[in-house]
């Protein structure tokens, strides 16, 4: 495809990566158009199912074939789920809240884990939490989520005043700490999606910055671009293995603020 | 540049998707319910079964780790018990022998003193009666003898008295000697 795009008119190769980096319509996929929302199949939706499907199937075959000595993808399964429970959601809530809300947090730490590594897998090539919108969804759901829950335990008055008033403030400090408090919680939900979108949309952008460089070379011939060949794949392996990183600990960071702002709503105030 | 330029024919990572929103929430809770309400049970029920089951066998171990030492302490009782009672069973053999041993030599004493008494006074006896023989033999040789030195003829009554008076004689002058 990229080769083709080249043929047919002399686009410079870091414009067509780059544009990897946009969602696109597959062309065998229907246009879907629901109350004026497109919802027609994209890269971003297949690589987001794909995702889904690869979480929900190792889970189910681990939890279908589970033997008392694990083994294989039951090993994998367990210690995740393990790492979730220890590392964040017992590590922020008491048991009894974190038993409760431990399937929540797990599904979202997983969801977005597989969504990072699916991107990086060779022709798949999107990564569906590079695009805000989808970060987006997921930080909003969870933030709005939260605050529900928080209002419908506590009662909407008494959760805003515990939320946005902090304790054994004296008075004075007041018309000062609630504005801040405020922008507090409503910047919440806006750094976890550009969080997530921009680590992983510049993480991307690099990675198709090297591949570019190897194409340039490619189509000039000219020896100084030659020379940079060998360079831009041992950077591209190198911040591959990084990325690889860097989709865990994203994945890590929005699941344990997820329990932070949950825990949050459920005593606010504390 | 080339970034630019992308962004240029249109690259924009912050074009509106509302379609994303829909399909992400959409996605996302059906990874939750399945998760939720199909795997993580079923998982969370293995996990109890596994700790139930170590909690099990360790339960168990300390049960048998309990009864081996039950056991072993009994063991060792036993065997200072038997220690002790061979220990008193040796020293009652000792003493028993050493009671016999006293007795068989006192026994051995006393029928060694029987017989070297006996064999004394048979002895004493058979002395006497040596003596005596002899002392007959003797007053016959003497007169045999003194009737032939003498060349005298005397009579045999005359001849018992002589050999008589000549061995009180004799015996008065060794018991004198000694």
């Amino acid at each position: 495809m990229l080769f083709a795009a080249e043929a047919e008119e002399e686009t410079s190769p870091f414009v067509e990566l780059i544009n990897h980096l946009t969602p696109h319509q597959y062309g065998w996929a229907p246009t879907w158009e629901i109350a004026g929302i497109d919802l027609s199949i994209t890269n971003a939706v297949f690589n987001m199912w794909l995702a889904a499907f690869l979480v929900m199937g190792t889970f189910w075959v681990a939890a279908s074939k589970r033997k008392l000595v694990p083994a294989g993808i039951q090993n994998f399964v367990e210690v995740t789920m393990d790492f979730i429970k220890s590392n964040i959601v017992y590590s922020v809530m008491k048991p009894k809240d974190a038993r409760a809300w431990f399937p929540y947090v797990a599904a979202t730490f997983l969801f977005i884990l597989f969504m990072n590594l699916v991107g990086l897998v060779p022709w798949i090539g999107f990564t569906a939490t590079s695009n805000i919108w989808v970060a987006g969804a997921l930080a909003l759901n969870l933030y709005l989520m939260a605050v529900a829950i928080g209002m419908a335990k506590h009662g909407p008055f008494t959760f805003w005043r515990k939320t946005v008033v902090p304790p054994d403030v004296p008075k004075v400090l007041l018309p000062l700490m609630v504005p801040i408090e405020i922008i507090s919680q409503l910047a919440r939900p806006f750094s976890l999606a550009v969080r997530l979108f921009a680590n992983m949309l510049a993480g991307h952008v690099i990675l198709y910055i090297f591949v570019g460089f190897i194409f340039l070379a490619g189509s000039s011939f000219a020896l100084a671009h030659v020379a940079v060949i060998p360079v831009a794949m041992v950077l591209e392996a190198g911040f591959t293995a990084f990325e690889i990183f860097i989709s865990f600990i994203q994945a890590v960071i929005f699941a344990f603020l997820a329990t932070i702002y949950i825990n949050d709503a459920l005593h606010p105030g504390h | 540049m080339g970034i630019l330029l992308a962004a240029e024919e249109g690259f924009n990572p912050l074009a509106v998707e509302p379609g994303l929103y829909v399909w992400t929430t959409i996605a996302f809770l059906t990874v939750f319910f399945v998760l939720a309400k199909k795997v993580f049970p079923k998982l969370e029920e293995g996990l109890a079964d596994r700790e139930a089951k170590i909690k099990e066998e360790i339960e168990k171990a300390e049960a048998t780790k309990a009864e081996a030492e039950e056991v072993l302490a009994d063991y060792k009782e036993r065997v200072a018990a038997a220690r002790d009672e061979s220990s008193r069973m040796l020293e009652e053999a000792r003493q028993s022998a050493e009671t016999v041993r006293k007795d068989l030599i006192e026994r051995a004493e006393g029928d060694a003193r029987l017989i070297v008494d006996k064999a004394r006074k048979q002895l004493a006896g058979e002395r006497e009666r040596i003596l005596g023989a002899l002392e007959g033999q003797l007053a016959e040789w003497s007169t045999t003898i003194a009737g032939q030195i003498l060349q005298k003829e005397l009579s045999t009554e005359s001849h018992r008295e002589l050999v008589e008076s000549f061995i009180r004689d004799i015996q008065e002058r060794e018991a004198a000697k000694s």
